[in-house]
């Protein structure tokens, strides 16, 4: 928690500072942590999203963010998915890694195509600035 | 445009739509912006994301530069000017008197309040070194050969008699803490000049003595954009973590993840007025970048041997002469201010054998950096400070010292500095600064005018006033430029 500002507890804290790092930003996007957390929401998205693209990026906005989403945030989530869904299928193997990320068993019964590139975008969306951070 | 508009609630935010407005499309022209600002473009031009090489804001610089970074070794704890840099024959007479009561009275006193003040005699020879015949410890052999190289200036003074504010004053120019540190300043102003590495790196490395804590306020950018605050490197194991992709994720798909993110996140920064947001944006493409500049950077395997025999180290071990080799390549890389900080120095008791110990651990890596970069041309336009947030008394604490701000130590290298020299004097006893007094106000501006920055022009109007590094004060010290 250090990249989080979290004191070192050698002394009293009145105030923490606020900061906005790399160091933070390659935690979330990259700690094991966040890739399974990553992981589970895509299960998530693909088992209770409904039966489209579309819904299924409504529900993940609504999940993580309280809102539904806009179109334009839409179209840029929706041609994230279909680019990685396509590198994925031509990799499986890769696709297969990814959902070894942390200790939860991969999601059973489901294409390992289209859950690798739904956590890439649930990996995005548990990024947003919106996301990490509260107004 | 803003959902949150409230232009009076914070500095930063006014500026930011100046900056927006006015900095933001340097490279499209001011018109594009315009445009898009006028036709309320949820699809924010990718010109208008800052641009990782920032521009500087004393841009064109104010004076002909002499320097283009800074790497400044602060030597943690309060080193003793006494065993170090500043020999008093008079304190050696006087070692175990008393103090004399005309230097103390009414002064500030740290731990020694209310006890029998003694004088203690350096606990080292000095000798003279070099073709200027400095005067140096030798507890500092490595330096001590580097004796032209040196500007020591004897006659420091700060206003902070305890360690966090100390430090707090080193850095930012008053003990206030949330100031901006000196390292966002000069980023600030000077602007990057590498587009994958932060513009302020920190690391820290202990030994030699009590370590007393330095927090990650002091590399804070205070009321600055917070794209300019400090980067802490962590000195021992992976320099900063996770900088590898997760399992079955290859540089194509990150760099997909990535681009999304930004997408988002701009057009995010559209609607919620918080400068925060456009940093954000900044730090996922620097962290991208990142994860293949650090590798790179702590892949030591190209450095010749010699090297490090030079540095003393292998690298990677915490140490700070490893970190005084990172420094290097950082510098090499072009970062613009690099500061080590080597918490050992803080010798309550026992400075004899303390100063002697931590002196050990940080003079072969200063040494060796000051002849690296001479080496490599880079030390003319690379100041390096070696300083400590304030001295140590000559009155005795059973056999160590505390702390002391009247007069101190600090030694300039390169960077337009004029080497071999000493500037300044305190009192026969080593208390107060007398002669040239060097506050570090002074330090500052000195610094800002080397690196080619008015200190009085680079400012930001926060709370109603136009803040500064040296707030109302400082002056560029001539007579240490060459």
């Amino acid at each position: 928690m250090q990249a989080f500002d979290a004191p070192s507890r050698e002394e009293s804290t009145v105030q923490r500072p606020r900061s906005n790092t790399p160091l933070q930003a390659l935690v979330l996007l990259n700690d094991p942590s966040y890739v399974e957390a990553a992981r589970a929401l895509a299960g998530r998205i693909i088992n209770e999203g409904g039966g489209s693209i579309s819904e299924q990026l409504e529900f993940a906005y609504r999940e993580v963010l309280s809102r539904p989403i806009e179109s334009s945030e839409r179209e840029i989530l929706a041609t994230l998915y279909e680019k990685q869904l396509a590198a994925y299928e031509e990799n499986a193997q890769a696709a297969i890694k990814t959902q070894t990320v942390g200790q939860s068993q991969p999601l059973a019964g489901v294409d390992v195509a289209e859950l690798a590139a739904w956590t890439s975008v649930a990996r995005t969306i548990l990024n947003l600035n919106e996301t990490i951070t509260r107004y | 445009m803003a959902r949150r508009m409230d232009i009076s609630r914070d500095a930063s935010v006014r500026r930011q739509i100046n900056r927006r407005a006015f900095l933001g499309p340097t490279a499209a022209g001011i018109g594009t912006a315009a445009l898009a600002t006028l036709l309320h473009n949820r699809r924010v031009p990718a010109t208008l994301i800052p641009p990782l090489l920032a521009r500087g804001v004393a841009d064109p610089l104010h004076f002909a530069p002499r320097a283009k970074r800074v790497i400044f070794l602060c030597m943690a704890g309060g080193m003793s000017h006494l065993e170090t840099f500043d020999y008093k024959s008079k304190l050696a007479e006087m070692d175990g008197k008393q103090m004399p009561e005309s230097y103390t009275k009414g002064q500030p006193i740290a731990q020694l309040q209310g006890d029998k003040l003694v004088c203690l005699g350096p606990q080292h020879p000095f000798q003279k070194f070099g073709q200027s015949g400095q005067e140096i410890s030798t507890i500092f052999p490595h330096l001590a050969e580097l004796a032209d190289d040196l500007c020591i200036v004897r006659s420091t003074v700060t206003q902070q008699i305890n360690h966090d504010p100390a430090h707090t004053f080193m850095n930012t120019g008053t003990q206030i803490s949330g100031r901006p540190s000196m390292g966002s300043w000069i980023w600030y102003g000077l602007g990057n000049a590498v587009d994958n590495l932060p513009g302020f790196v920190v690391m820290t490395s202990v030994g030699g003595g009590p370590s007393q804590p330095i927090a990650a306020r002091e590399w804070h950018s205070g009321f600055l954009p917070s794209r300019y605050q400090g980067v802490e490197f962590r000195s021992q194991g992976d320099p900063v973590l996770y900088l590898g992709n997760p399992k079955g994720v290859d540089r194509e798909r990150q760099r997909e993840v990535v681009d999304a993110l930004r997408q988002l996140n701009t057009s995010h920064d559209r609607a919620i007025d918080d400068p925060e947001i456009a940093t954000r944006i900044v730090q996922y493409e620097l962290a991208f970048k990142m994860q293949m500049s650090v590798p790179a950077l702590m892949n030591l395997a190209d450095e010749p041997q010699h090297i490090f025999e030079l540095y003393g180290t292998k690298g990677g071990d915490g140490s700070f002469a490893s970190n005084c080799l990172l420094a290097r390549r950082l510098a090499e890389r072009g970062v613009r201010f690099i500061q080590l900080y080597h918490r050992g120095w803080d010798h309550h008791g026992q400075v004899k054998a303390g100063s002697a110990r931590t002196a050990k651990l940080v003079d072969q890596g200063t040494a060796a950096l000051i002849r690296d970069l001479k080496q490599r041309g880079m030390l003319d336009e690379t100041l390096i400070v070696f300083a400590g947030e304030f001295g140590r008394t000559p009155m005795a604490q059973e056999d160590g010292r505390d702390h002391h701000i009247k007069g101190f130590s600090v030694v300039l290298v390169g960077g337009g500095i004029r080497g071999g020299m000493h500037y300044g004097a305190t009192d026969d006893l080593g208390y107060h600064a007398v002669d040239n007094v060097f506050h570090v106000h002074d330090l500052h501006a000195t610094m800002l005018y080397l690196l080619g920055i008015d200190h009085q022009q680079l400012t930001v109007r926060f709370q109603g006033r136009d803040l500064r590094l040296t707030d109302v004060h400082g002056k560029v010290v001539t007579e240490i430029i060459v």
